[in-house]
């Protein structure tokens, strides 16, 4: 018995050292991202310390329509990465950008497919 | 001769062990650490964001916001040379609000700040604004003031810590994309 548990105490140490290095993500919900086929800024946020300097988002509930979603950079308003085209009834993450550096500042913005009329009352999430 | 330890004991034990491989799980697997899933924080330019749809009043598209920008320089304070000639509206597309016009000039204004400091341009002055920025009136009260506060604080105390670094890259890096918009687009880049 002894052994089991030294055993056992030592797969948990080992369990919860690997899970301390795996990514701290900052979530944040957007709520209402209603979107027409013109983009614009939802709002703007940084890229946390905790994270490994990547921008993903996802829609939380079923969207009904193909949606573009980007991060522009605050300062220029550049794009970052390549605009994540998320089809309808996917909510999964979807990468914006990545390689930033903490605390770097990107504007969130969002549109419908060209061709998709609008989408309102749905939410996401940002994950950095 | 060992001593047997009490049943209750090693069933301790044994709940303990399980009870923290299942807190590494839950940890790892549900809630990283760190995480924040608060439904109601809301990092949105300026203030709480009422409604779904942008913020602001919504002054056009990237021609309006161009404009609104250059009225923007003549009133923020800049560097000798500065403009926001390189904000790329055009590439962003859509429609702003008065909103994100004055986050974006305002920011950009602090990255001329911070470039005029590392090139030793207007000193006293890029020292003082590097320092103001933070608490302008579209930046503060704003998620990426934060990073703001962290550099100048850092510039404060005389020397370039890794908030101020990161900023200044990020700058410097904006800027020379900022010069190729400006040229592609017939106007004069920032200094």
């Amino acid at each position: 018995m002894p052994r089991a548990l030294a055993g056992s105490l030592l797969s948990c140490l080992l369990f919860l050292a690997l899970a301390a290095t795996a990514w701290a993500w900052v979530f944040t919900d957007i709520i209402d991202f209603d979107l027409t086929e013109t983009a614009y800024t939802y709002g703007v946020y940084s890229i946390s310390s905790s994270g490994d300097g990547s921008a993903s988002y996802r829609w939380v509930d079923d969207p009904n329509h193909t949606t573009v979603i980007s991060g522009n950079n605050c300062s220029d308003l550049a794009l970052l990465g390549g605009p994540a085209t998320i089809a309808a009834h996917d909510v999964a993450y979807h990468g914006l950008f990545g390689g930033a550096s903490a605390g770097a500042c990107f504007a969130l913005r969002g549109r419908v497919a060209t061709g998709a009329g609008s989408m309102y009352d749905h939410d996401g999430n940002l994950r950095r | 001769m060992t001593r047997a330890r009490p049943r209750w004991r090693r069933r301790a034990l044994v709940l303990g062990v399980l009870a923290a491989i299942a807190g590494g799980l839950a940890a790892s697997i549900v809630l990283p650490a760190g995480a924040d899933v608060s439904k109601t924080e809301r990092w949105v330019t300026g203030s709480e964001k009422p409604d779904g749809g942008p913020r602001g009043t919504v002054i056009g598209g990237p021609r309006e916001a161009r404009e609104a920008a250059a009225r923007a320089a003549q009133k923020l304070p800049l560097p000798a040379g500065g403009n926001f000639n390189g904000i790329r509206w055009e590439e962003a597309g859509g429609i702003f609000t008065d909103t994100d016009v004055a986050f974006v000039t305002q920011y950009n204004a602090t990255c001329q700040w911070y470039r005029a400091l590392k090139d030793g341009r207007e000193l006293e002055r890029a020292a003082r604004m590097v320092q103001e920025a933070p608490g302008w009136p579209a930046l503060r009260d704003t998620e990426p003031a934060a990073a703001l506060v962290a550099a100048a604080r850092e510039v404060l105390t005389g020397g370039s810590g890794p908030a101020a670094g990161a900023l200044l890259e990020q700058c410097l890096a904006a800027h020379a994309r900022e010069v190729t918009w400006a040229e592609q687009m017939g106007l004069a880049p920032s200094t």
